[in-house]
């Protein structure tokens, strides 16, 4: 009785949801004019009804600093920065963002971003040459700037001796429908339908029907014996695998989930084909919501809807209406990622800076101060290689480097509003071999260009600020700086650089994006 | 000569209640029950873990089968407890065999060696959505020791092998264990040389210079702090500051075994793994409250080829490192708070192969509880007179790990929240009531 109850709460809902679609689709073309000026409209509104003030907008040194690390994945190298923090014009932080969405660091730092999503948090290390390819082919569409509908389809169907890249996505879960059901609905729909897998889902509107019934899309994936040989991982879809509701001999059927209708047949019988079809198009109500909350959610360290994968009625949105607009946008743009990274990071939101002076810090959740996101290992070493170490010592140590240091500091699932390390990682940061390189004057090149004759202390502490925090410092830090150059002068000028490098590389500045 | 006492403090306090009054007591009794009194309420647990890596032989141990043709060479010993009998190469551990609960009927599908390590220290099966941590790690959390500036979770000399399933897991890298490796070739007190990592700041950095860093670092941290306190930030200072409260205090010292007298190093056994039990024995003292040994680095156990030489080897280490830790646990009336599991990652098969060796086998074999909370001086569960299957008392790894939470005050059906917000129970095993105080 309760799962035809909610059945029937499933149709109605997906039925609203059509009808929101529906009313977008009418709406007058002015809509999507001026999409940063909407954004922000939707924000404006929000904190007057909630009596929020928020923050200034931010320096050009923090604006620098956060759009290179959420676009390019790195902080920015020195010239850069010095070279945008000089340019006058008003349009600059306009043309920064297009250039870094062009960049192939954006589809290097997105593919390093999905391949964290799409493996299973484990899989990376021992199937390197395997998680490495999917890396180069999700790098390729993004270079190619592919729509995000065509990437996920393309994604999901792949798995053939030409595209071996997507295989892992399948054989790191053994391609057991289950997980890849779970996998699916939770990246490209925003759901948790696997809470459905033991028992209708107590929050939200699926029912174990409908979970069954999506892991079928799943159900005939086999190992290609063709490719076996070669080491490398194919898969293909083979007629006649299927998938039973749990305790019975009830063969499930494929069915898009809370749509009642059973999907058009499909001439090969490829089901994930048929799956694509449906799940990547604007007629599904969930994709397109669930792709705009997580560019929302890596912009500004949490979605409106959060977490990302969990859009269900316990976690409603904070503003639902610049959900449903950026999801139209989307459509709009024909699933073009970059226009919407590009929109959202053109708004005054995102432009906001994130300190607040003698008031009360705003809600993460009002995006009225922006959020202070933790860095990931990957940009923590990323941004060291670049401004610090600056290629000294050979490539491929450094990468061993890197492996080593992306091992012990492994938090694939930290949410960046956390801070996930504890002693032993601090530990490591402050006293392992990572630091010891950066400070050592023999290894970092950093301290080791300080030599240049024109430098006076004053210039060789900016450079430092901007290679570690990316703004120059303060009077007081200056100051404070200046007297530690002088004050131990017992010690080499470069022992004293090493432990000014040191300080700066260990605090929580150098640790977040602004 | 160091003299291992015999009885635990729990009897000694109850032997110096009951006979005291009549016939007096020994001063050694005297002493022990002045420092009972003298203790301050103190209810924090510990838990060692004895990891066997590379899965150990139940036949040649725990689990003896001496009228068989799977037997093998070594022969069986009694022990302080009648009719319960180890290997002759236990003979430490069979005078305290009252303090051991043996658990022979214990059984598990895996039988490779990464998947086997993985089932057994996280209770899960490799390769499924949720990240199951480490036992290790949801029991430190548990018992976490508010107050200790040293680490909640140490392993020492885990080994390269199967590093993942040391892993946090969802409960994320904060829990992570610290890892005591071995530094280098023995010195020469012929010692093994154990060393935490990062614990030293960089060689040419001297205190006064690390001073001069820390003091100027905490300004800029202040200033940062003064307008951005969002909770990663906060979060980033106290790690930080705990981090540095460590390095700057005492308690490291507990890493430190220079200290103790030869005497007692040498009664541990000089190898890594006797040393690594004398540093639990210094960590418990300190508050830690969960400590891993590993014994055969690398996949020791693993003897698929002259099996009983290496048995015989690793047993004595075995031997001399476990007995003179539950001996000098107890002497500080710490056995009773904790729980010592030994265990691998599974057992060995009772025939013996073409090579003189055993291989992997996970259907039958033997883990042992001791300690805290524990019914010792019992086999719990048997298996055939051949050893290949479990006749009673069989058992899995989620019944293993439930079993040591119970043991340890930790209501095993406590649960910690995986990704996507899914509570998880530490195990989902039912406790063995019968080797449970």
């Amino acid at each position: 009785m309760i799962k035809r109850l909610l059945c029937v709460h499933a149709v109605v809902a997906v039925v609203l949801s059509f009808a929101d679609v529906a009313r977008c689709d009418q709406a007058t073309g002015d809509r999507f004019v001026d999409p940063p000026a909407t954004i922000d409209r939707y924000l404006v509104e929000s904190w007057r009804q909630t009596s929020i003030e928020p923050s200034a907008r931010s320096s050009d040194a923090e604006f620098c600093r956060r759009v290179w690390l959420d676009l390019a994945g790195v902080a920015p190298p020195v010239w850069q920065l010095r070279t945008f923090l000089a340019d006058p014009a008003p349009d600059k932080r306009d043309r920064l963002i297009d250039s870094l969405l062009d960049s192939a660091r954006f589809a290097n730092h997105m593919a390093n971003r999905w391949n964290t999503f799409l493996l299973p948090a484990d899989a990376a290390e021992p199937n390197q040459e395997n998680a490495a390819a999917m890396h180069g082919w999700l790098r390729q569409q993004f270079l190619k700037n592919t729509p995000y509908d065509h990437l996920v389809g393309g994604f999901l169907t792949a798995g053939g001796k030409s595209d071996r890249g997507p295989a892992i996505f399948y054989t790191s879960r053994n391609l057991e429908p289950v997980k890849l059901a779970a996998a699916t609905s939770r990246l490209f729909l925003g759901v948790q339908l696997e809470c459905a897998q033991c028992h209708d889902h107590p929050y939200a509107r699926w029912t174990q029907e409908d979970f069954w019934s999506f892991a079928a899309f799943f159900a005939q994936l086999r190992l290609s014996d063709s490719d076996m040989r070669g080491g490398g991982q194919a898969i293909e879809d083979r007629s006649g695998g299927e998938v039973m509701f749990p305790e019975s001999d009830r063969v499930m059927s494929p069915r898009y989930p809370g749509v009642s209708s059973p999907p058009e047949t499909d001439p090969t019988d490829f089901r994930r084909r048929q799956l694509t079809i449906w799940l990547a198009s604007r007629n599904n109500p969930y994709f397109a919501r669930a792709a705009a909350n997580r560019v929302w959610a890596h912009l500004f360290g949490r979605g409106i809807v959060d977490p990302v994968d969990a859009m269900d009625s316990s976690h409603p949105p904070s503003h639902p209406e610049l959900l449903q607009f950026l999801a139209d946008y989307l459509v709009e743009q024909r699933f073009d990622l970059r226009a919407l990274y590009r929109v959202i990071a053109r708004s005054d939101a995102y432009q906001r800076s994130s300190e607040i002076r003698d008031a009360t810090r705003p809600p993460a959740d009002s995006f009225a101060a922006m959020n202070i996101k933790t860095l990931s290992a990957s940009q923590y070493f990323d941004s060291l290689r670049q401004n610090v170490l600056m290629g000294t010592g050979s490539p491929a140590g450094a990468q061993t480097a890197r492996t080593e240091f992306l091992r012990r500091m492994d938090a694939a699932d930290a949410d960046p509003s956390d801070f996930p390390h504890g002693v032993v990682q601090v530990l490591g940061m402050m006293n392992g071999p990572e630091m010891l390189a950066a400070t050592m004057d023999q290894q970092s090149g950093l301290i080791a260009s300080m030599d240049a004759p024109f430098f006076d202390d004053a210039d060789r502490i900016e450079t430092l600020f901007l290679a570690c925090l990316s703004r120059p410092p303060t009077d007081a830090e200056q100051a404070q700086f200046l007297a530690y150059l002088k004050t131990t002068s017992e010690q080499p000028l470069k022992e004293r650089l090493s432990d000014l490098t040191w300080i700066l590389l260990n605090t929580a500045e150098c640790f977040v994006c602004p | 000569m160091f003299q291992p006492p015999v009885f635990t403090r729990r009897q000694s306090i109850a032997a110096a209640v009951s006979i005291g009054g009549t016939i007096g007591i020994s001063p050694l009794m005297r002493s022990i029950a002045a420092v009972a009194a003298e203790e301050p309420a103190n209810d924090q647990r510990h838990c060692v873990l004895l990891w066997m890596s590379g899965g150990p032989s139940q036949i040649d141990t725990f689990d003896m089968k001496p009228k068989h043709n799977n037997g093998g060479a070594f022969e069986e010993i009694a022990t302080s407890v009648p009719g319960l009998r180890f290997s002759e190469h236990l003979p430490k551990l069979s005078g305290q065999a009252d303090r051991l609960a043996i658990l022979r009927g214990m059984s598990t599908k895996e039988g490779d060696h990464e998947r086997g390590t993985t089932v057994m220290r996280t209770g899960h099966a490799l390769g499924g959505p949720v990240r199951y941590p480490a036992i290790g790690c949801s029991l430190s959390k548990s018992l976490r020791n508010p107050v200790s500036k040293l680490p909640h979770y140490v392993t020492i000399a885990p080994g390269p092998f199967a590093r993942s399933s040391l892993s946090p897991g969802f409960l994320g890298p904060k829990y992570a264990a610290t890892s005591v490796s071995v530094s280098g070739p023995p010195g020469s007190d012929n010692f093994a040389a154990l060393r935490v990592d990062h614990l030293q700041p960089h060689p040419q950095v001297d205190a006064p210079r690390f001073q001069r860093r820390l003091a100027l670092w905490e300004s800029m941290q202040a200033t940062f702090l003064q307008t951005r306190d969002t909770p990663n930030v906060v979060a980033h200072d106290t790690v930080y500051r705990s981090a540095i409260d460590m390095l700057g205090s005492d308690a490291k010292d507990a890493f430190d075994l220079t200290g103790e007298p030869d005497v007692v190093r040498q009664a541990y056994g000089s190898g890594t793994f006797g040393q690594g039990c004398l540093m639990a024995r210094r960590l418990i003292e300190r508050g830690v409250p969960l400590v891993e040994v590993t014994l055969g680095d690398g996949l020791g156990w693993d003897t698929h080829a002259n099996n009983f030489d290496q048995v015989k080897r690793l047993s004595e280490q075995l031997d001399v490192g476990w007995s003179t830790l539950m001996t000098e646990l107890a002497d500080r009336g710490l056995l009773e708070k904790t729980t010592i599991l030994w265990a691998g990652e599974f057992g060995r098969t009772p025939a013996i192969n073409s090579n003189g060796g055993r291989d992997h086998f996970p259907q039958a074999f033997s883990c042992v509880l001791a300690g805290g909370g524990i019914a010792g001086g019992q086999a719990y569960g048997a298996t055939s007179a051949d050893g290949m299957e479990v006749t009673d008392g069989k058992i899995d790894q989620q019944d293993l790990l439930a079993t040591l939470c119970a043991a340890l005050g930790v209501d095993p059906a406590s649960e910690n929240i995986a990704e996507g917000g899914r509570p998880i129970a530490i195990s989902e095993g039912s406790p063995i009531r019968q080797v449970l105080l």
